[in-house]
């Protein structure tokens, strides 16, 4: 009876230790439709390396289900899809890095123009 | 008691501990788990994270919690792993994500000072453009009042100098005009001398023609009765005609003088018949004067009979001295004074 309570909790644990999970499929379409996005959100040009990896592992992925690996398939799945949305985010920042950078060196060539023609306008610059 | 429950107790965690090892064989520290926590711990310590990533980080914590739970009941290092290897991703989202809202903020700021830039510009633009065109426009305008200035001195001078000259002009012209008034008053004077003295020469001529002579009371022309009446008569001779008409002519021109026509007898006859007589002849005189235009106030009659007389009525020569007519003309416009008698 004094054993009886831990062996109850404990029939969870095992079961779920030992159970083989089912097809991720679900999984496997949100890693697609993942990586389509971080696509769409320009990650080829920003975040290659990890957009590469993200379509690695989807790849892995389908290979682990086809050989009937639900478990390292539903990581595989799960990982890639991390990955695109990583990758997605991450080619965000880069763009939104760049348009900075690209508005604050048109405003520094701005701000030039504006102090050159203001020198220009000085009241002492007559010819 | 105590030795009851220690051994109970001590039963239970053996048993535990034979299941746990049974599954997975131990829980070892898991480098990716705690890679994991790391970064989760420094994710929620960063403060642009913690606050425009929440609901990023909180699945990041979500999925720490997963790995930890994992890790805790054993599962396989290959699990944790996994589950850590998606919390760490997890993060690297929370942090990208967290950036680029960070940066999509910035870019709004920076499009809003890239349009006050770009207006500054176009003010400063305007500004040179203003500045040019004031610089431009001042030296046209210097140029324009130099050239105006000129223009006003050059007009200044020739006013100066047509003010003297008209000045002088004036000058010249009053000079002028009151050399001819001056002339104007000479001759004028010369004139009025001229007609004067001509007046009297004219005067003293008729006076000498009407053989008169002056007197306090007035000229006094006698005319003698042998050539106007015959004895006892009152009418006027035709000898008398020129004389009268000399008289005449006389008090036409000194048209102010009064008359005084005085008739006078010699002592031969009455003397109411004589006085009557010398009256009429007076009356006479007086009438012939003003046939010939001699205003009738002008002339007054009397009749004296043998009084007064200029001769002896002893002799012819002497009576007919005495029967006379004698007509006296006023200096002015005053009556002639009666005789003092």
């Amino acid at each position: 009876m004094k054993l009886l309570i831990p062996m109850i909790l404990t029939v969870p644990l095992l079961a779920a230790c030992a159970s083989q999970p089912p097809v991720p499929n679900e999984e496997l379409a949100v890693a697609r439709s993942a990586v389509a996005n971080a696509e769409d959100a320009g990650a080829r040009e920003h975040a290659e390396l990890d957009l590469r990896q993200a379509r690695q592992k989807l790849e892995q992925a389908e290979q682990a289900r086809q050989t009937g690996d639900n478990q390292t398939a539903l990581q595989l799945a799960q990982q890639a899809e991390m990955d695109a949305r990583y990758a997605a985010f991450r080619a965000r920042s880069k763009r939104a890095s760049e348009a900075v950078e690209e508005l604050e060196r048109g405003i520094a060539e701005l701000r030039t123009e504006v102090a050159r023609t203001l020198e220009q306008s000085t009241p002492g610059d007559r010819q | 008691m105590t030795v009851f429950r220690f051994f109970a107790t001590r039963t239970t965690a053996l048993a535990f501990s034979l299941i746990l090892v049974a599954c997975a064989t131990t829980p070892d520290p898991n480098p990716a788990l705690e890679q994991a926590r790391t970064s989760v711990a420094a994710a929620a310590q960063d403060s642009e994270i913690s606050r425009l990533a929440v609901v990023e980080l909180r699945r990041a914590q979500e999925l720490l919690e997963s790995a930890e739970t994992a890790w805790k009941q054993g599962a396989t290092q290959d699990v944790v792993s996994h589950q850590a290897y998606l919390a760490e991703r997890q993060v690297g989202i929370a942090a990208e994500s967290a950036r680029g809202r960070g940066l999509d903020n910035r870019v709004s700021e920076l499009r809003s000072e890239r349009e006050r830039v770009q207006l500054e510009a176009r003010a400063a633009r305007a500004e040179r453009e203003a500045a040019l065109a004031r610089a431009d426009q001042s030296r046209a305008e210097a140029a324009r009042l130099a050239e105006e200035a000129q223009r006003m001195r050059a007009e200044l001078e020739a006013s100066e100098a047509q003010a003297l000259r008209e000045q002088a002009q004036r000058e010249a012209e009053t000079a002028r005009a009151e050399r001819m008034m001056a002339e104007a008053r000479a001759e004028e004077l010369e004139r009025e001398t001229r007609e004067m003295r001509e007046q009297a020469e004219r005067l003293q001529q008729q006076v000498a023609d009407l053989e008169a002579r002056p007197t306090e009371r007035g000229l006094v022309l006698t005319l003698g009765s042998d050539v106007l009446f015959d004895v006892d008569s009152a009418d006027l001779r035709g000898g008398a005609e020129r004389t009268i008409e000399q008289i005449a002519a006389f008090l036409a021109e000194y048209g102010e003088r009064q008359v005084l026509v005085e008739g006078f007898t010699d002592s031969t006859g009455a003397r109411d018949y004589n006085l009557g007589l010398s009256e009429r002849r007076a009356d006479a005189v007086k009438a012939a004067l003003i046939e010939r235009g001699v205003e009738e106030e002008r002339i007054r009659t009397r009749g004296f009979g043998p009084d007064y007389p200029v001769a002896s009525n002893d002799n012819q020569s002497g009576r007919q001295l005495n029967r006379r007519v004698e007509v006296v003309i006023s200096d002015d416009e005053q009556q002639v004074p009666e005789r003092e008698s």
